[in-house]
C-alpha cells in the first residue's frame, strides 16, 4: 500500500534488557581480566588483541557521525527515523579517547618506530622520527579525538533536535562538510599512525581509504544489526518499513563493493609494480597460514554480502539480513587481524584468547555504551517519521 | 479483442490513486498511469509485477565478465604470451580491470537494450504522452477486461475521482 495513505503509528521506546546489560558488561570485564593477564604473560600479543579492539571501538564509533553527515549532505530524508541509531553510536567517542591513552602506554610493545635501538641502526625509521615518535603519536591522537567528539556532538545534537527550516538545514549541512573536512585529515593521519606504522617501512597511499571503507561496512552492519533486532521486538516496526530494510540491504551491498574496489585497488598496484619497498607487506601476508586468509577476507568481507543481498526475497528476509550484516561484522573482525597481527605475530598465525580477549571486550563494551545510548532518548523523534 | 482504453487527465496525485484503487478494485485492467514525479508505492497500487530487467542485468554482466577473462587470457597466455615485467602469461589480479569494466558495459548495455525491445521502442517511433505530464497533471489508462460492464462505465468512473478531461486512448 502507499505508505502515505497510512497514519503513522507511535513506537514505543527501547528498554535494554538487564540480562543483556548485564552479560555485556561481564564480558568487557573479562575482555579486560584476560587483556591484564596478557599484559604479564604474552605483552605483544595482548597489546595487538588490545590495538584490534581499539581500532574496531574507533570505526564504530565514528561511522556514527560519519552515517549522519552522509545523510545531511545528500538530504537522505529516508534515514531520518532511524538516524537514532547513528546518534547513540557516536556517544562512544569519549571512551574511545579513554582506550587511545591506554594504547600510548603499549607503544613499545607494538611499534617498532618506538624502539630507540632499532630507529639508530635504521636509516629510514631514523628519517621518519619527526613524525613517529611517541610524544607526537600522543598529542596527534588526542587532537583527533577531540576534533571527533567535538564536531561529533554538535552534529547529534542538531539531527536530535530535528532541525528543519531552511536555517536548521543549513547549519546541519554546515556542520556535517565540517566534519567531512576534518575527518579527511585527522582519519587518513591516524590509520598511519595506529595501523599503517606497525609496518614502519611500508606505506601505501590507499590505507586511510582501506580503514575508511571498514567503518562503512561495519558502521552500517551494525546500525542493520540493531534495526532488525529492534524491528523483532516490535520496536520501529511502525516507521521503518520492509521497504527502508531493503533500501539498508542495497547499502550492505554497495559497501561490501566499495571495500573490496579499494582492497583491489591497493593490492593490484603493489603486485604489479613490484617493488622491493611495498610487496614486503603483502609478501608476508601471502605466504603460509596468512596466505589462507588472504581469500577467506575476501569471501567473508565481499563475496557472501554481495552475493547474497543481490536476491531481493533474501534482502527482505530479516533472518538473511540480520546473518548478513553479523558476517560483515566478524568480517571487519578479520580484515583488521590480517592487518595488524601479522607484524606482531611473524609468519604464524595465531589466534586465542591473548587477541580475542580485548576484542570482545571493547566490542561488547561498544555494545553496552550503545544500548544505554539508546535507552536515553525515544526511538522516533517528534517529525512525523514517514516524511518521505 | 480491441481493447478500448480510457484516458483520464488529473490534476492531483491522490485522485489518480483512488482512481487506480478503484479501477483495480471494480475488475478493470490499469494500463498505465502518468506523473510528473516517482509516486512511493504506486507500482504495488497498480499490481504491476515485478521487473525482469534485473536478471537482463545479471546475466548480461555474467557474460561480459566471462568474455573480458576469457579474451585476455587468450590473447596474452594461448595466442600470443608476452612476458611482461615477470609476471605469468596467466594473471588473474591484471585482468581483473578489464574484466570489471565489460562486466558494467555488458550489464548496462543489455539492461537499456532489454528496456527497448521489451517496450518496444526504437529509434524514430512516434511516442503518445498524455499533455501535461511531464509538468503538473496526472493520466490514468484503464481497460476492461470482460464486457459485463457497460462501456460508458469507464469515463464516468475517471470523472468520479476528479478527471479534468476523458478521452479514448488512439483518438487524440
Amino acid at each position: 500500500m502507499n505508505p502515505r495513505l497510512d497514519a503513522p503509528p507511535i513506537a514505543p521506546d527501547w528498554r535494554t534488557p538487564r540480562r543483556l546489560q548485564s552479560a555485556l558488561l561481564t564480558t568487557a570485564g573479562l575482555g579486560a581480566l584476560l587483556f591484564l593477564a596478557g599484559i604479564m604473560l604474552q605483552p605483544e600479543r595482548a597489546w595487538g588483541g588490545y590495538l584490534m579492539g581499539f581500532v574496531y571501538f574507533v570505526s564504530l564509533a565514528l561511522a556514527g557521525p560519519l552515517f549522519l553527515s552522509i545523510v545531511y549532505l545528500s538530504g537522505a530524508t529516508w534515514a531520518k527515523p532511524l538516524l537514532r541509531i547513528p546518534e547513540a553510536m557516536g556517544a562512544a567517542l569519549p571512551v574511545a579517547l579513554v582506550l587511545g591513552l591506554g594504547l600510548i602506554i603499549g607503544t613499545h610493545e607494538l611499534y617498532e618506530w618506538s624502539h630507540a635501538q632499532a630507529v639508530e641502526s635504521d636509516a629510514l625509521l631514523a628519517h621518519k622520527v619527526p613524525y613517529l615518535n611517541v610524544g607526537a603519536f600522543s598529542i596527534r591522537m588526542v587532537i583527533y579525538f577531540l576534533v571527533w567528539i567535538w564536531i561529533g556532538r554538535k552534529l547529534a545534537s542538531l539531527s536530535r533536535q530535528a532541525c528543519s527550516g531552511p536555517e536548521g538545514r543549513r547549519r546541519s549541512i554546515a556542520v556535517s562538510a565540517a566534519f567531512m573536512a576534518a575527518l579527511s585529515v585527522t582519519l587518513s593521519l591516524a590509520s598511519v599512525d595506529w595501523v599503517q606504522s606497525l609496518d614502519p617501512h611500508w606505506f601505501s597511499t590507499m590505507f586511510a581509504l582501506r580503514i575508511l571503507s571498514g567503518i562503512g561496512c561495519a558502521g552500517m552492519a551494525l546500525c542493520t544489526l540493531v534495526l532488525t533486532t529492534l524491528r523483532r521486538r516490535g520496536t520501529m516496526r511502525a516507521v521503518v518499513t520492509e521497504d527502508r530494510m531493503d533500501d539498508m540491504g542495497k547499502i550492505l551491498l554497495a559497501l561490501s563493493l566499495f571495500w573490496a574496489y579499494i582492497w583491489y585497488c591497493e593490492y593490484m598496484i603493489i603486485w604489479y609494480t613490484d617493488i622491493p619497498e611495498e610487496t614486503g607487506y603483502y609478501l608476508l601476508r601471502r605466504q603460509g597460514d596468512w596466505g589462507t586468509l588472504l581469500p577467506v577476507n575476501l569471501i567473508v568481507n565481499f563475496a557472501v554480502p554481495f552475493l547474497a543481498m543481490m536476491l531481493r526475497p533474501w534482502r527482505r528476509s530479516s533472518i538473511i539480513l540480520t546473518r548478513v550484516a553479523a558476517l560483515m561484522l566478524v568480517g571487519r573482525a578479520l580484515d583488521l587481524f590480517v592487518m595488524i597481527a601479522p607484524p606482531i605475530l611473524g609468519s604464524e598465525v595465531r589466534l586465542g584468547l591473548w587477541e580475542l580477549g580485548p576484542l570482545a571486550g571493547a566490542l561488547a563494551l561498544f555494545g553496552w555504551i550503545l544500548l544505554r545510548a539508546l535507552g536515553r532518548s525515544p526511538l522516533v523523534g517528534g517529525e512525523a517519521p514517514a516524511a518521505s | 479483442m480491441t481493447r478500448l482504453a480510457q484516458v483520464g487527465l488529473f490534476e492531483a496525485e491522490e485522485h489518480l490513486l483512488a482512481a487506480i484503487a478503484e479501477s483495480r478494485s471494480r475488475g478493470l485492467v490499469v494500463v498505465d498511469a502518468y506523473s510528473p514525479y516517482p509516486i512511493h508505492g504506486i507500482d504495488e497500487l497498480m499490481g504491476i509485477r515485478r521487473s525482469r530487467l534485473t536478471l537482463v542485468c545479471f546475466f548480461g554482466g555474467l557474460l561480459g565478465l566471462s568474455l573480458g577473462l576469457w579474451f585476455q587470457y587468450w590473447s596474452s597466455a594461448t595466442d600470443w604470451p608476452l612476458n611482461v615485467g615477470g609476471k605469468p602469461f596467466d594473471s588473474l589480479p591484471a585482468f581483473m580491470p578489464v574484466g570489471f569494466e565489460l562486466t558494467v558495459l555488458f550489464g548496462g548495455l543489455s539492461t537499456a537494450l532489454a528496456l527497448l525491445v521489451r517496450s518496444r521502442l526504437w529509434p524514430g517511433k512516434r511516442g503518445s504522452t498524455p499533455p501535461g505530464v511531464t509538468d503538473d497533471r496526472f493520466a490514468l489508462v484503464i481497460a476492461r477486461s470482460n464486457t459485463d460492464l457497460p462501456s460508458s462505465e469507464l469515463p464516468e468512473l475517471l470523472r468520479r475521482h476528479g478527471a479534468l478531461d476523458v478521452w479514448r486512448e488512439g483518438d487524440r
